[in-house]
């Protein structure tokens, strides 16, 4: 096995927002990479955006190496480590960290590494914020300076561990819901019988759900909805999709949504254009853009792009006057969860009351079960 | 690969929908009288095989009406053709025009397209094997390619391509009627979980036709008709290898465990079908047990034959049987079959990389910069590694573009220190050294390589060297291998590097390859790995 080692060079700038000469182009070049991760904040990164971020970042760790100053050594495992652990600080595989941020970054790397390390690493940092240098981290063939060792970081199988809700799974399974939407389709019916017996069994044991292959979009949506009405524990199902790549858990909490009064508009919308061009003519618009949607990353990075691109629509639409939707499905799992995701914590955090009534194509148009209505009364679970 | 290779079987008749409703996928004649056998291998001095005999007596013939397609015996079949008129007729036409005329030893069975015979060869067993003979060409005849080492199993195998190709037709005709009728677009690609048909050639012969989908219900891949030919020139065994390797890539791209099941068509609830006789006939031979009548290839089943059939060596199929690479397997073998990582690559990530499961599924987000960065100089060493490898198995030409290029076979096996042993007949790379140290005459070579940016190069260098140290005593040549770039650095670093590889009798390699084009490919190569599955 070979360990890939990262030097932590302390890097005099010049940084963004300084003034100082910048003979080698360094701060073009971390103004580059900071764009592409801007970037990747408001939407899905292409290829050419990837290339531009590879290319500024080899700029950068070059520059570096000439210019700045080996604090230590740690090798890459040890830092993926650190950021599978998930208690890691925002941005803690970047490749570098800006003046303000860097001492920052080393700090709550000193408080994961054991002891013998830990002084050094913590005085490291008190030497940046007194410099007032930035940090970059380049991968090297050798070691420079002083080499860190692992961070010690919470086994990442205790979080498994620790979503196992038995409880939950037995108020699922001693309730079948009627799944009302399928009674004209057996296969369906079936289909969800089984999906839910899975997802219960999921709970039970923090094993992940799989996604996208063992059940269509319509069955998982009314699923993950019919657990909202069983009294339960509020519990966590992981999601696996068919990449292999897995989401954040999926909160099922029970839900008691009051009818709402007919107080505001509402639309009619597809949940995803160009999947279904024939009912164009039949919706006001489409929730998400299919460019946007179908791109080349990760499922679960689809569906956590259309989580937060949920949470902003729903705002806007509730400015807008409107507090109901009926949304007609048109597949792709990530964008369905992702959409109910978005809809669950935006409903949980506005103050405000918004329903919306999927809608299933199985053959014809097939009202499913209503999510959300009226806030939900204080107090509740 | 031209006439004579393969068995695409002949398509006399047009298929249509009403032939299909009306007549079986498999017609059977009466059987022949034991007077007429028995006159047949009277008439001419025959030992006629039991097995056959007994066929001839019960079946009589086989006919797929649709194609045509006629396993004759002793009476004559919808064409009017037998077997003893076939064998009576190229006696008399070729007792001229051949010298030593149409071999006794063979009786015609079958006629193919292009003017190939199926024929059994008559060589004293009970059950013997059948052959293609090309009649424009006497002189193979003796050696003739075996299409089934018995005539049961080229009747087993008979009888399913009859039901397979029906299956096939009947999806295709059903298809059109969906576009004529307006249900579906013509150009409209299907999804994983709709039925879809593929036929696999090679070259001008077709290896396969399918119809599968994904069943989202049962999270298996449904495989409603599955024709496979014999390719015999190749390894007998060669056509199924493909077609598993298809089957199981489509079923891990769908998003299923790997699971296969054979049904009767595209009905919902089709009944099952027996798993086709190649498929098991492969899996025996790679020792994978599977119940052929339960019509399914379970997921652990599915799992090992696809290791067994993805262009893996020996060496590399071990480690892929590992526990170890349990859940990472299926993706790996995906990768191998769509030409995403060569198997040297897969070799060297599995022994040098410290998370090699997260690297050939190319986890890693490319924003996260101090992984990622390991991660690209992972695949990129990989990379070096396998263009070597591709370069030695050139011989002494300068290029291999595919598999089929290659002069010699080239056995790589990484370890965990970060150098691998390369094996061939003869390592005729003098055109990559530097340095005073040949090459030429040497079998096997350690290599390690020296990859990074190129002012880190000559401190690579040196940490290679230090890998190499500990094979010093014994064993074969040692060679760092690094990128282009190192030519590029200036003849003084240049040098240095020259003279340090040089006293320490090591080797030193420059790859064609220059760092900005390897990162490249290396970044999209993780790219294609982490989205393989959509």
């Amino acid at each position: 096995m070979t360990v890939r080692l990262i030097v932590l060079w302390a890097m005099p700038g010049p940084w963004p927002g300084s003034t100082e000469p910048d003979p080698d182009g360094f701060r073009d070049v971390v103004t580059a990479a900071l764009t592409e991760e801007r970037r990747a904040q408001a939407g899905p990164l292409h290829r050419d955006d990837i290339r531009r971020h590879t290319t500024a970042s080899i700029a950068i760790e070059r520059i570096a190496r000439l210019r700045g100053t080996p604090l230590a050594t740690i090798s890459a495992q040890a830092i993926s480590a650190w950021q599978a652990a998930g208690e890691a600080p925002l941005r803690v595989a970047a490749g570098f960290h800006l003046p303000g941020a860097a001492p920052g970054w080393l700090r709550a790397l000193a408080r994961c590494m054991p002891a013998p390390d830990r002084a050094a690493t913590e005085y490291s940092a008190s030497r940046l914020e007194a410099s007032g240098h930035g940090l970059v981290l380049s991968p090297g063939p050798v070691r420079e300076g002083v080499m860190l060792a692992s961070p010690e970081v919470p086994d990442p199988a205790a979080r498994v561990r620790s979503m196992l809700y038995p409880a939950a799974a037995d108020a699922f399974l001693s309730e079948s819901p009627t799944w009302v939407p399928f009674s004209g389709s057996p296969p369906r019916l079936a289909s969800a019988e089984r999906l839910w017996r899975r997802l219960a069994e999921a709970v039970r044991t923090g094993e992940p759900l799989p996604v996208g292959s063992a059940a269509s979009h319509d069955v998982l949506a009314e699923v993950l909805r019919s657990s909202l009405d069983i009294t339960a524990p509020p519990s966590l199902v992981r999601i696996l999709y068919v990449d292999g790549s897995e989401a954040e858990p999926f909160p099922l909490r029970t839900a008691r949504w009051r009818p709402m009064r007919a107080e505001g508009r509402s639309v009619r919308l597809g949940l995803m254009s160009m999947r279904h061009t024939e009912m164009d003519a039949d919706v006001d618009g489409y929730w998400f853009r299919n460019r946007l949607v179908s791109t080349s990353r990760t499922l679960s990075e689809t569906e956590a792009f259309c989580a937060a691109d949920t949470i902003r629509r729903l705002a806007e639409l509730r400015s807008a006057g409107i507090t109901r939707v009926e949304l007609v499905h048109t597949g792709f799992e990530p964008a369905v969860i992702g959409f109910y995701r978005g809809l669950l914590r935006w409903l949980q955090e506005a103050d405000a009351g918004f329903s919306v009534q999927p809608m299933y194509l199985m053959g014809h148009v097939v009202p499913g079960t209503p999510w959300g209505a009226g806030k939900e009364p204080s107090g509740d679970p | 690969m031209g006439k004579g290779q393969g068995l695409p079987r002949q398509g006399k008749r047009r298929a249509s929908r009403g032939d299909s409703a009306r007549v079986p996928a498999l017609r059977t004649g009466p059987g022949a009288s034991s007077e007429r056998v028995g006159s047949f291998a009277r008439t001419y001095r025959l030992a006629l095989p039991p097995a056959w005999q007994e066929w001839c007596e019960k079946q009589g013939w086989l006919e797929q009406p649709d194609a045509g397609w006629e396993l004759l015996g002793l009476v004559p079949a919808p064409s009017g053709m037998d077997a003893a008129a076939m064998f009576a007729g190229m006696r008399l036409a070729l007792r001229k025009t051949v010298p030593g005329g149409f071999p006794a030893d063979l009786i015609p069975v079958e006629r193919l397209p292009e003017r190939q015979l199926a024929c059994i060869r008559l060589d004293g067993r009970d059950d013997p094997p059948v052959v293609i003979i090309d009649l424009d060409d006497p002189g193979s005849w003796h050696d003739a390619q075996p299409a089934a080492d018995s005539f049961s199993r080229y009747a087993q195998d008979f009888a399913e391509q009859a039901g397979a190709l029906r299956g096939v037709m009947g999806f295709l005709h059903y298809t059109q009627r969906e576009v004529d009728s307006g249900h579906r677009a013509p150009g409209q690609a299907p999804r994983p979980d709709d039925w879809r048909a593929y036929r696999f050639c090679s070259q001008n012969v077709v290896v396969s036709m399918l119809v599968l989908r994904h069943n989202r219900d049962d999270n298996v891949l449904d495989v409603g008709a599955c024709l496979i030919t014999a390719l015999s020139r190749l390894d007998p065994d060669a056509p199924a290898r493909a077609i598993c390797t298809l089957l199981l890539a489509e079923a891990y791209r769908a998003g299923g465990d790997l699971t296969l099941r054979f049904v009767q068509g595209i009905r919902r609830g089709a009944d099952r079908l027996a798993v086709p006789w190649p498929i098991m006939r492969w899996a025996e031979r790679c020792g994978i047990e599977i119940d052929r009548d339960s019509g399914l290839v379970p997921a652990d089943a599915a799992r090992r034959l696809f290791i067994e059939s993805v262009r893996a060596d020996e060496h590399l199929a071990g480690r892929l049987r590992g526990g170890s690479m349990r859940v990472e397997a299926p993706a790996i073998c995906y990768g191998i079959a769509s030409g995403l990582w060569e198997p040297t690559e897969v070799e060297a990530m599995l022994a040098w990389s410290a998370r090699p499961g997260q690297l050939l599924r190319g986890v890693t987000d490319p924003l996260d910069r101090a992984v990622y960065a390991a991660d690209l100089l992972d695949v990129r060493s990989a990379m070096l590694l396998a263009a070597l490898v591709r370069r030695v198995a050139a011989g002494d030409g300068d290029r291999k573009l595919d598999a089929e290029d290659a002069v010699q076979s080239v056995a790589a096996v990484a370890d965990n220190d970060g150098t691998c042993l390369l094996r061939a007949k003869a390592l005729l790379i003098d055109d990559w050294t530097i340095g005073s140290l040949p090459v030429r005459g040497a079998s096997a070579i350690r290599v390690a390589v020296a990859d990074a940016e190129p002012d880190q190069l000559p401190s690579a260098i040196d940490f290679a060297l230090a890998r190499l140290q500990p094979h010093a005593a014994a064993g074969p040549l040692r060679a760092v291998l690094c990128p282009r770039d190192l030519l590029a650095l200036g003849i003084p670093a240049r040098n240095t590097a020259v003279h340090a590889t040089d006293r320490a009798g090591v080797v030193l390699l420059a790859a064609p390859q220059y760092t900005p084009a390897l990162t490249i490919r290396a970044a999209d190569k993780l790219s294609r790995a982490r989205t393989a599955r959509q």
